[in-house]
């Protein structure tokens, strides 16, 4: 116990908190020093030429300010850690340590975080630093000792230095509402860690960079090696350019690389767009040239050259100066003796095709020969394939498959890229946008594996920074909404959230009654903008049933219309053109081969309204195929890529049992007294099997519409009209007696409201016509048309009839 | 304090980390020009300059080889040889340059006092 308070104790007055004190003091006054140094011994040098004895005196003066900046050099710019002491002044960042007073309070430490560059990183990459820090810290110094001990704990299990992170990490814990606040940084105490060792990375990096040999192995490393004009000029060596990968990721798979290398021969590299490969290829050039323990000498100092296709292919011309080209080329490797050939996207080489030469015959003795180190990188589709028409091309290679990284790994590999990205684009990046991109790009970014997914995203959002050039997780939302319309971020946005609330009324603007299947879809669509539905599913997935014409496909396209942006994003699927078990592979067809396909338009356009119209029509296996989208809101294409619905709200309509609908109706039964023994009917009557039935959020019963809600039907309609003929500057009216008739005549117990869209307006459409013809144009009037006019036109029912009917 | 702990520093931890310094310029320095790996390849050819020329089986082309061969080998040898010998010079002038520095190092603390000896002494070089 004694031993645990002491080391928690800041001792002000230890060597090291001295010696960083007077580290931060010098640091201004260095370069004057070094001036001064030498100023001293020109003057004294020269008093001493003109035969002054003074000159002595400067020349032996000069050496006080030399001897205090090697000082500073070497110890108090960057006074180490002492690892055989656990006190917290001998384990703190001395840049910390120097700031410090004897007894210092939690908001000093906050303050003293906002002037030192670990600081400084949380403050920009986590949103969380010392200008926060010192808002809920205590001025008490009593409750340092507690920070202190924490930081030694975390310390303890990382490398033993008290960084600025792992202070900030320690005053996090202490915050009663860490919890709270950490939820609204969109953080966890496990991201923290991760920004820590990030930290302690980059520090450690920057101390080793300068003292790597600049050229490893010496000057005369490759003279006994060949002469490698050809590859010079159509490769890369690919050591010199280096890799920003810190080589913590795919270990395994980097060492069964060097392992396969050795026994020579070629490797094919294998997996999907952006998992890696080329990366993995840079990881090993760069440890063959730093070679250590772990590398087998003969691999020493071997150096891999990807050569360059597009070069390649411009350079040959014809095909036979292509194929005497890599000849040259494979030829020179060999005779140098330390050149590993990289084929980056090696399937260019094997297949015919646009700025693709099928050079098997050239390539399959070579590599069937194991005399030259070849490596190979290879989308995996491509490989299967030039594996099925060639098996002893593939046979010959030894595979090594790249699986994409999981999050952590993901997240890795965005922070060894994060430097370059930034230069390239001027900005800075949060931490919070690394993970977003994570997330979001699972879902989004199609045709590449993580982490490229992630980094095809992270690029995007460097479109999109806040102020400042940061670009944080909501850069990345905007670039995901930006992109394919999605909105991923919860609703914050004033207008929305009031779109939100009265989803009810705006989609009623549009269509009449059914207010359970309203309420039900609007109710899906809070869930999921203020962010507690189950991600992993559709936003909702609704089964319509009822009888034609009472509003289903109305709805669907309604809430497209409100909330969707248009009713241009509905994507509708006509069922009974999935008639049969072969209508799957329309379903899922590769958009460049069938556009209109499912899953092509949902890449397209994720974030929208999917009707699956007269779904009792499809065949079972569409059914079947249906399923996984119902339930975990991903379909995988004929491309084996998985499509997310997640977005979508899945709407299905069915006719099925609609006669029994009517005939409850009839019987003078209530919706709310039939609805749920008609579902069971339902599923009793195998037209759809329970377990599909079951996937539903809900399963929605309209009943046909009631003569009041007709008459607002008319009038949604007349509103139409109108709207089509305010070019004309004419407004028409109806009269309440004309609109009962409209209704009368219109209504079908078979169609529903369906003819009642064709009644009015070909009705009154006819009639506005014919006045128009008779009294020429009339701007600003408002025509009213009587129950009289309508008879006219609608007197013998027989001509009703035929409109309704479309005739 | 402020200095005792230079001192202290300079001619403790300051030493110690002198002697690494050095010991790190050398060994860049013997990397750099790898004069065991010279030695060992002296006779090698160089840049396999004969490795592309084919041989058809001939008199002919089996002593163009054999020659091709020979001059790579004479050029290697030399052009190795002179880096060796270039190498070694460097790494004597570096050795007594660090040398000197270590010397230096030793004595830089007294340098002030010196100076002040020679000011009273008064003696300075003469030139003519």
């Amino acid at each position: 116990m004694g031993t645990d308070m002491d080391v928690k104790l800041f001792n002000y007055h230890s060597r090291r908190a001295q010696l960083a004190r007077f580290g931060r003091i010098l640091s201004p006054w260095i370069f004057g020093l070094e001036l001064t140094t030498a100023l001293l011994l020109v003057f004294g040098i020269f008093l001493v030429v003109v035969q002054m004895p003074l000159g002595w005196a400067l020349i032996g003066l000069a050496a006080v300010p030399a001897m205090i900046v090697q000082w500073y050099k070497y110890e108090l710019r960057e006074v180490p850690v002492d690892d055989k002491n656990r006190s917290i002044d001998a384990r703190l960042d001395a840049e910390m340590l120097a700031l410090l007073s004897p007894q210092p309070s939690p908001k000093e430490i906050a303050l003293a975080l906002m002037k030192v560059n670990g600081g400084l990183f949380f403050e920009v990459r986590f949103g969380i630093g010392g200008s926060f820090l010192k808002e809920v810290s205590s001025e008490n110094s009593d409750d340092t000792a507690s920070i202190f001990e924490e930081a030694l704990k975390i310390a303890d299990s990382l490398d033993g230095k008290v960084s600025p992170g792992v202070l900030i990490v320690a005053m996090v814990r202490q915050v009663p509402m860490r919890e709270t606040l950490l939820g609204h940084l969109q953080l966890s105490d496990e991201d923290l860690m991760r920004g820590v060792k990030w930290y302690h990375y980059i520090s450690n990096l920057i101390a080793t960079k300068s003292s790597k040999p600049k050229q490893p192995g010496g000057i005369g490393r490759d003279w006994s090696f060949g002469w490698i004009p050809n590859l010079s000029r159509f490769g890369v060596n690919i050591a010199q350019s280096g890799t920003m990968a810190r080589g913590e990721i795919r270990t395994d798979t980097l060492m069964q690389l060097v392992s396969n290398i050795e026994a020579g021969g070629t490797i094919a590299l294998v997996g999907r767009d952006g998992v890696g490969k080329t990366e993995l290829v840079y990881e090993l050039a760069e440890k063959l040239m730093s070679p250590s323990a772990a590398v087998p000498k003969s691999l020493w100092y071997q150096q891999v050259f990807m050569l360059d296709a597009s070069r390649i292919l411009a350079a040959a011309g014809q095909r036979g100066g292509l194929e005497a080209l890599v000849s040259n080329l494979l030829g020179e490797a060999f005779a140098a003796k330390n050149i590993i050939v990289c084929f980056d996207n090696a399937e260019l080489f094997f297949e015919e095709g646009v700025g693709a030469v099928d050079l098997t015959s050239l390539l399959l003795p070579v590599i069937e020969a194991r005399r030259l180190r070849i490596i190979m990188t290879m989308d995996e589709q491509r490989f299967l394939r030039i594996s099925k028409r060639t098996p002893a091309l593939t046979g010959a290679m030894a595979r090594i498959v790249v699986q994409p990284t999981d999050e952590s790994d993901t997240l890795k590999v965005l922070e060894d890229h994060l430097p370059m990205i930034e230069h390239r684009r001027k900005v800075t990046f949060m931490y919070q946008a690394l993970k977003e991109a994570y997330r979001l790009s699972q879902r989004y970014v199609y045709d590449v594996a993580m982490p490229g997914q992630a980094i095809t995203l992270l690029e995007q959002a460097a479109e999109y920074p806040e102020e400042g050039g940061l670009v944080s997780a909501r850069s990345v939302n905007t670039a995901i909404e930006k992109t394919t319309g999605v909105k991923t971020a919860n609703a914050s946005d004033k207008d929305e959230r009031e779109t939100l609330l009265n989803l009810e009324s705006l989609i009623h603007k549009r269509m009449i009654g059914q207010e359970r299947a309203v309420s039900v879809v609007s109710n899906a669509l809070r869930r999921a903008r203020s962010g507690v539905r189950n991600q992993n599913r559709p936003v909702g997935t609704f089964l319509f049933l009822g009888p034609t014409g009472v509003g289903k496909t109305e709805l669907a396209k309604s809430l497209a219309a409100v909330y969707f942006g248009g009713e241009n994003n509905i994507i509708r699927l006509d069922m009974n053109e999935f008639v049969s078990s072969d209508d799957v592979a329309r379903l899922i067809a590769d958009g460049a081969d069938d556009p209109s396909s499912l899953t092509a338009q949902v890449m397209k356009q994720p974030f929208s309204v999917v009707l699956l119209d007269e779904l009792e029509k499809a065949h079972s296996s569409v059914l079947t195929t249906l399923l996984q989208l119902l339930d975990e809101g991903i379909l995988r294409d004929v491309r084996n890529r998985e499509v997310s619905f997640r977005d979508t709200v899945v709407i299905a309509t069915s006719n099925a049992g609609a006669d029994r609908i009517q005939e409850y109706i009839q019987r003078g039964y209530s919706l709310q007294q039939f609805e749920e023994q008609f579902v069971n009917e339902l599923i009793s009557s195998h037209i759809f099997h329970p377990e599909f039935l079951n996937r539903f959020d809900e399963m929605v019963v309209f009943a046909p519409l009631q003569k009041n809600e007709l008459l607002q039907v008319v009038d949604l309609i007349l509103a139409d009209v109108n709207k089509n003929l305010a070019s004309q500057k004419i407004t028409i009216s109806v009269t309440q007696d004309g609109k009962e008739l409209l209704v009368e005549r219109g209504y079908d117990p078979r169609l529903g409201a369906r003819p009642m869209r064709r009644m009015v307006q070909r009705t009154v459409e006819n009639m506005v016509a014919t006045l128009l013809l008779e009294r020429g144009s009339m701007p600003g009037a408002t025509i009213e048309i009587t129950k009289e006019h309508l008879e006219e036109v609608l007197g013998k029912k027989q001509q009703a009839d035929d409109i309704a009917a479309g005739l | 304090m402020f200095l005792v702990g230079l001192i202290s520093w300079w001619y403790g931890r300051g030493w110690v980390g002198q002697w690494r310094r050095v010991a790190h310029r050398f060994a860049l320095t013997l990397e750099f020009f790898s004069v065991g790996q010279l030695l060992s390849t002296l006779f090698s050819p160089f840049r396999q300059i004969s490795a592309n020329g084919g041989s058809d089986g001939s008199i002919g082309s089996e002593l163009r080889a054999f020659i091709d061969q020979l001059i790579s080998r004479i050029i290697g040898a030399f052009v190795r040889f002179f880096t060796i010998l270039f190498g070694i010079v460097v790494i004597i002038l570096q050795a007594v340059y660090e040398t000197v520095i270590m010397v230096a190092w030793w004595f830089l603390p007294l340098l002030p006092v010196a100076g002040f000896i020679m000011l009273a002494i008064g003696w300075v070089p003469t030139w003519m």
